[in-house]
């Protein structure tokens, strides 16, 4: 195999993860995965390490890594069989949430299995104290849904009628459930299917040899990068506001310890785990980890390979790694704070051309109830903060940054699964940090519940703090979120709430803008120009 | 008399006439494009080609004409903002798109293409509500629409696009608002996103139909300077080609502009098509159009173009159907340049068709691609059109702009250069191959633009391909394309209707027949009585995203052929099919009226040896064929395609 041969095998193993991505979102049930995005396809090779992905929200796409690891530490690969199916959620076994479920398939070539096909999707409800399985207030991790260690799913093609039924009498939404199931088993045998075409064309050996070649291309380009950069050690601390449950805020600190073409990411001095859910597991890091290493080298092929210059140090006990029982299903915050943190870390590594720090927010809203006439509705949405700026110009309003990748929820796909109005959908003016260059402005929702009666899980952060500016620019404006009820009452919500929600009420949720970039004021630039 | 169609499709460097009579006589024609831009150039070739051909205006009864004008206002950006009337409380959603980032790794996130394109003062929110069955809750605010029509008139736009939340089911606050802009903001022109893109989310409909607003001015003015050409000389109105793959008159193009975006990709491909040999037809051929300023490329299975219900331009995703092509930043005014750190690049930029390549003499002063191609031997003299080549200036210009800076010799960087150039044409033809799950070592390579020839089999060989065809006259592709394309009209109507059950289907049968109802008239005799084609996209119940299946009203509205068919295309697309009932979400109807038979063009081969092998330059009247050291050569006596094989 020659470089050009090389370079069609990668093309090929990406154009699989794309294919596997667009079957997974385009037949998904559950909103958020379809509108959304909130699911992610990978390849994977026999021994677990990870051979190729879709272009995907990153914080799945590595959350898939450890979830692949722990089935095959289950089911030992040798006694996998064609039409097998697997599945987990359980965060102590590989898993980030209980929403999330990751479904793996052998690919066999002459009887053995050569590679594996895997997705995780974001399901609408499995079940727990709260419709959406997302509780802000959840002290354990059985409030918060069904925990499923690595089990086997499907065989010869058929899931399991046991495990079947089990899955499906512990959800709110057992169509979606088992649709989304079937979206993602779809997805993998689709994949599995071309997968099985490509080694058949090359043969085992030519497959595994392909395979390391691509993976010590993943290494070399990553590493490459890391020499390129400053040796030396990087501190960024952040805090959450709380875990929803006690009031005091939970710190966040990192260390990048970068010493020639290595790297070791410790959180050592970050927060004791919280009885709140704001806990993450360590999937949830390893992909805001493994996020980093895919900025320094974008261009390189994204598997296993990536990962190998990397040492992540999670303190036992930690918000970043709690132990067994502990509640954990608003990680996203967590997770998108450690992850800007890792970020601004590295800018002091390389600071040629970093932005300001970007909201490092993305609000989880799950609302769930029935309609005047009983009828039930779920559904999950995520809402983005602002960018940050940086040298080159402004930060863009409420877009998706960092491990995050999530769409919005369009008004017509909301208002068509559930009695509520979008009343406005705008950037909200005043939010962004000023700066030579503004950040991104954050975003306003407002929803309207026009019937029935609904009971609302709303996560945020930075209620309690801002986005820092860089380089002299300003901070951009914290969250907010109100209920107004129809009586007039309006209560202003902390960053993590549940209530009930009544006809007539409104919700008003402000994510926060993004940091500044330089000393100096726009508004001048903009008059001089 | 003698009576004779002409199609006229225009490049980014030429403009290109392809004529047949009713006597199946073909002549063609070439012009390079003038400093006076398309539109002249257009009725300028045409009156050499009458003028040189002995050809009465008046025998000229059909006109086909393909533009890039769409696609360069997209591309360009150029054109004078236009209003947009949203839903009070969505005024920013094309800036706020859909949330998510093109460049997941990328340190910095650049702001949605939307915010510069749209500026905010020329956004409204427009009072006024309907819910998601269609049912109104709050009148639409009249005076907020006149207030708004009011302030865009005083700003000086010349086009409103309109885009309220449930259009497509419910109409009428976008069509009392036409009214109102009508009398407020007299002459202005107004795209109705329930017109445009009647399909659910409103991001990609309003991002949609705010782009056919604001390519529409540039495109009216374009089509209607040509029609008063074509009239002045006593020539029929022309009909245009849509990205949907077939031609229509104008008024039906005018009505949404942006139907024309991919016009002449669309037309090259079906020309590329129409001169498939067997073994092309049967298996798996990748179209690649080398032009001036970009490549565009076409995975052809079974001889067919695929299409797409979305269309990338630059940065820019629309939502409209179109032939799916898939283009690069390449063509032979790329300019060749070293960067920092001594590696070679070519393009993105291009000196485009005017000043052009240094080699043109028009005052160009940097290297392109043709000038390589100059220095290395490999085009005549004098370009096909008549443009006369100047050796000295593309080797002072490689001199300066490449050679020196590599520490090459003149001949040795433009080869590089060549390589270079080869090597990204090998990389886009894997990346469209391997897109739609196709090996590009299969494929037969099928090589048009002026400039297909020179690259095909070296892009091919890097590509792992082992077959290239050229066709005749591979310059003027999209132009005889043209005259072979069908007129084309298609009307959709979203539903919501169960697939399953006797009456789900009756329903359907009764608004397959509505739309079937609706045959535009043939525009030329030549044109077949029309040909009826229906569709329908298909989910199971809990889905939102559907799957286009073929119906045939005659036999398939009965029993379950129709849930078997999308069980199956369901297993093909995403892997499995369901055990879930199936609803149809929209149905659409394409009337097709068949173009006559046209024979294949003049090729125009210089030579009389029908075979041979490597290495050799071929040329002919209009396109110069590189065949490497290890391929064979063959002509096709009956169509002067041109066959390259690796042995």
């Amino acid at each position: 195999m020659d470089a050009a041969d090389l370079a069609i095998f990668r093309l090929q193993l990406e154009g699989i993860a794309e294919r596997m991505q667009e079957a997974l979102s385009h037949a998904a049930f559950s909103a958020i995965a379809r509108e959304g995005q909130d699911c992610a396809a990978a390849l994977f090779l026999a021994d677990g390490r990870l051979l190729a992905q879709a272009k995907a929200l990153p914080l799945l796409l590595g959350c898939l890594v450890p979830a692949v690891r722990g089935i095959l530490d289950a089911f030992p690969v040798d006694a996998m069989r064609e039409g097998d199916a697997y599945l987990l959620n359980d965060p102590w076994s590989g898993g980030t949430h209980l929403p999330d479920l990751s479904v793996v398939r052998p690919v066999l070539h002459e009887g053995r299995v050569v590679a594996l096909t895997a997705t995780i999707l974001h399901h609408q409800d499995v079940g727990g104290m709260a419709p959406g399985s997302v509780p802000p207030d959840a002290t354990d991790i059985w409030q918060e849904g069904l925990r499923l260690v690595p089990l086997q799913w499907r065989r010869n093609g058929e899931p399991l009628p046991s495990i079947q039924s089990l899955l499906l009498a512990n959800t709110r939404t057992p169509q979606a459930m088992a649709g989304d199931l079937e979206s993602q088993w779809s997805a993998c045998s689709r994949g599995a299917r071309e997968l099985a075409e490509i080694v058949s064309g090359l043969g085992t050996a030519g497959f595994a040899d392909a395979s390391a070649r691509l993976l010590a291309e993943g290494e070399a380009l990553t590493r490459a990068a890391l020499r390129r950069a400053k040796d030396g050690d990087y501190v960024a601390r952040d805090a959450l506001d709380g875990d929803g449950i006690d009031g005091r805020s939970l710190p966040v600190v990192v260390t990048l310890r970068k010493r020639g073409e290595a790297l070791t990411i410790d959180f050592e001095g970050s927060s004791v785990q919280s009885r709140g859910p704001v806990n993450a597991a360590p999937a949830a890091l390893s992909a805001a980890a493994f996020y980093l290493l895919r900025t320094l080298a974008p261009e390189a092929p994204s598997n296993h390979g990536c990962l190998a210059p990397l040492t992540l140090r999670l303190p036992e006990g930690s918000l970043v790694n709690p132990r067994p029982g502990a509640a954990l299903n608003a990680r996203t915050a967590t997770v998108k704070l450690a992850c800007n943190a890792l970020l601004a870390a590295w800018a002091e590594a390389d600071p040629e051309g970093a932005p300001a720090p970007n909201s490092a927010v993305v609000v989880v809203l799950s609302i769930g109830g029935e309609d005047a006439s009983g009828k039930p509705f779920v559904f999950t949405e995520v809402i983005a903060g602002g960018a940050g700026a940086h040298p080159g110009g402004e930060g863009a309003p409420g877009i998706a940054t960092d491990v995050g990748n999530g769409r919005n929820m369009p008004a017509e796909m909301l208002e068509a699964a559930a009695p509520i109005l979008l009343e406005r959908y705008e950037v909200r003016t005043g939010s962004e940090g000023t700066g030579r260059h503004r950040g991104g402005a954050g975003v306003r929702r407002v929803y309207f519940l026009r019937e029935g009666r609904a009971m609302v899980s709303y996560r945020s952060e930075r209620h309690e703090s801002r986005a820092p500016g860089a380089r002299g620019g300003g901070a951009g404006a914290p969250a907010a979120a109100q209920c107004r009820r129809a009586d007039g009452t309006v209560i202003d919500l902390p960053s993590k709430a549940r209530f009930e929600w009544r006809a007539g009420d409104r919700l008003v949720i402000e994510t926060p803008g993004g940091g500044g970039w330089g000393e100096g004021s726009t508004e001048q630039h903009s008059e001089d120009s | 008399m003698t009576r004779w169609s002409l199609g006229i499709d225009v490049g980014g460097t030429f403009v290109d006439l392809s004529a047949v009579s009713s006597a199946g006589e073909r002549r063609v024609r070439k012009r390079a494009l003038g400093a006076d831009g398309p539109g002249g150039a257009v009725l300028a070739v045409l009156d050499e080609f009458l003028a040189a051909e002995g050809i009465a205006p008046a025998s000229v009864d059909r006109l086909l004409h393909g533009t890039t004008v769409a696609t360069n206002a997209l591309l360009e950006r150029r054109s004078p903002p236009v209003g947009v009337l949203l839903t009070e409380g969505f005024a920013d959603i094309l800036t706020l798109a859909r949330q998510d980032r093109a460049d997941l790794y990328a340190r910095t996130v650049p702001p949605q293409p939307g915010q510069a394109l749209f500026p905010e003062q020329l956004r409204h929110g427009i009072g006024g509500r309907m819910d998601a069955a269609g049912t109104e809750l709050a009148p639409l605010d009249e005076k907020a629409v006149t207030e708004a029509g009011k302030a865009l008139a005083a700003e000086g736009v010349q086009a409103i696009a309109v885009c309220f939340l449930h259009s497509p089911l419910n109409a009428s606050h976008e069509r009392r608002a036409r009214e109102l802009l009508a009398i407020a903001a007299p002459g202005v022109r107004v795209s109705l996103s329930c017109e445009v893109d009647p399909r659910p989310r409103e991001y990609e409909r309003a991002l949609t139909t705010a782009l056919d607003a604001y390519v529409a001015g540039a495109v009216a003015a374009y089509v209607r300077e040509l029609e008063a050409g074509l009239k002045a000389r006593g020539i029929v109105a022309p009909l245009l080609m849509r990205s949907e793959g077939g031609v229509a008159s104008v008024e039906a193009c005018l009505a949404v502009p942006l139907s024309l975006a991919m016009s002449g990709p669309a037309a090259a491909v079906n020309g590329l098509c129409a001169l498939l040999d067997a073994e092309a037809k049967d298996g798996l051929a990748i179209g690649m159009d080398v032009g001036g300023t970009s490549t565009d490329f076409a995975v052809l299975e079974g001889g067919a173009p695929p299409f797409g219900e979305s269309l990338r331009v630059g940065d820019l995703r629309l939502r409209v159907r179109s032939v799916d092509v898939h283009s690069i930043a390449l063509g032979g005014g790329s300019v060749i340049a070293v960067d920092a750190v001594g590696g070679l690049r070519i393009g993105p930029r291009s000196m485009g068709a005017w000043p052009g390549p240094a080699c043109f003499g028009r005052g160009g002063d940097r290297a392109t691609l043709t000038d390589a191609f100059l220095v290395a031997g490999l085009l005549p003299e004098t370009l096909a059109g008549g443009l006369a080549l100047d050796r000295a200036l593309a080797s002072a210009a490689l001199e300066r702009d490449v050679a020196r800076p590599l520490g090459l010799g003149v001949p040795d960087a433009a080869l590089a250069a060549l390589r270079v150039a080869n090597a990204m044409l090998a990389d886009a033809i894997k990346r469209v191959a391997v897109g739609r799950g196709a090996d590009p070592r299969e494929a037969t390579l099928v090589a048009a633009g002026g400039g297909g020839g020179l690259h095909a089999a070296a892009a091919a060989q890097m590509a792992g391909a082992r077959r290239v065809l050229v066709p005749p006259s591979p310059g003027l592709a999209a132009a005889h394309g043209l005259l072979g394309t069908a007129q084309t009209h298609s009307v959709e109507r979203p539903v919501d209707l169960p697939l399953d059950t006797e009456a789900g289907r009756a329903s359907l049968a009764r608004v397959v027949r509505d739309l079937l109802a609706v045959a535009p008239p043939a525009q030329h005799p030549a044109y077949a009585a029309p040909k009826a084609s229906v569709f329908v996209e298909a989910c199971y119940a809990g889905q939102e995203f559907s799957l286009e299946i073929p119906l045939d009203p005659a036999t398939d509205l009965s029993g379950d052929t129709l849930a078997r068919r999308f069980d199956e295309r369901h297993r093909r697309v995403r892997g499995q099919a369901f055990p879930n009932p199936r609803r149809v979400r929209a149905v659409r109807v394409v009337q097709q009226h068949a173009a006559p038979a046209v024979p294949p063009p003049p090729a125009g081969w210089r030579g009389e040896a029908m075979r041979g092998s490597g290495a050799v330059v071929l040329s002919s009247d209009d396109t110069t064929v590189v065949v490497p050291d290890g391929w064979t050569w063959s002509r096709e006596p009956a169509t002067g395609v041109l066959v390259l094989e690796r042995s």
